[in-house]
């Protein structure tokens, strides 16, 4: 594997924690008598920064190295199904997690006040942010499966 | 609509279509080349018709004339329908893989 194909693939699986981590530190504050706004804004922002840019990285790593060199050695293996199943379903729904992240960032700079005064609106946003962190917790020890089966 | 509502359905109608494209590719072979011939990959084609679907039906709903104020629990219930969409479509999406991956001969 090229450094830029070892650089795009670490760049991928940190800025996927980063985003993840984001998006926990949303969804803690959206859950709080008192929501910080600027925190809020900021981590939402940075939490989308991060999926874009992973997504990036990820997706060319994916295209121009995954299924030429890594995917024919899962499927001959003993762990077809890494592929099949997990590596499938990964790389699908990674496709989700911008469009919402998006709307996070956006409902958070839109609503602002809004989202302080009422709860309804807060728990709406909280269960949006907390899908966003499960299914990229999801997506990464789905990675952690996948690189597992390379190695076998 | 307010333009967060419209970008509210837009990601709903997007979520959907992701879901319908990713399924019907797979077992249709015709439509997997398609977009691998037109975006060099199929996940990139996804990914680009994701987002013109995105852009495409916020902007046509954002067209529709209604009240500009900001009705808090009408925004509450639309950030539900995309939560309830989106775990409805991970929920297909694990299936199908699971049937291709396990079930089907």
């Amino acid at each position: 594997m090229s450094p830029l194909l070892v650089f795009f693939l670490s760049s991928h699986i940190f800025l996927g924690i980063i985003a993840i981590a984001f998006f926990f530190s949303v969804t803690m504050n959206l859950l709080k008598r008192e929501v910080n706004l600027f925190s809020l804004k900021r981590n939402s922002f940075g939490g989308l920064l991060a999926f874009i840019l992973s997504w990036l990285t990820g997706g060319y790593y994916y295209v121009f190295y995954y299924g030429d060199s890594v995917k024919p050695i899962i499927k001959q293996g003993l762990y077809s199904w890494a592929h099949n199943f997990i590596m499938e379903l990964k790389e699908h729904i990674f496709l989700y997690l911008p469009f919402l992240a998006f709307i996070v960032f956006i409902a958070s700079y839109l609503m602002q006040d809004k989202l302080k005064e009422n709860e309804n609106l807060r728990k709406s946003l909280a269960m949006l942010s907390l899908t966003i962190f499960i299914l990229g917790l999801l997506i990464a020890f789905m990675g952690i499966i996948i690189s597992g089966a390379v190695k076998k | 609509m307010t333009k967060l509502q419209a970008l509210i359905f837009g990601a709903i109608i997007t979520i959907i279509f992701l879901t319908l494209i990713i399924i019907t590719a797979d077992l249709y072979s015709p439509l997997k080349d398609f977009l691998k011939n037109t975006f060099y990959h199929h996940w990139i084609g996804k990914g680009i018709l994701g987002i013109i679907v995105f852009l495409i039906s916020s902007l046509i709903f954002n067209l529709i004339p209604s009240s500009q104020d900001i009705d808090n629990q009408k925004i509450s219930n639309k950030l539900l329908s995309l939560f309830f969409t989106t775990i409805l479509s991970f929920l297909v999406l694990t299936l199908f893989y699971f049937y291709e991956a396990f079930i089907k001969k």
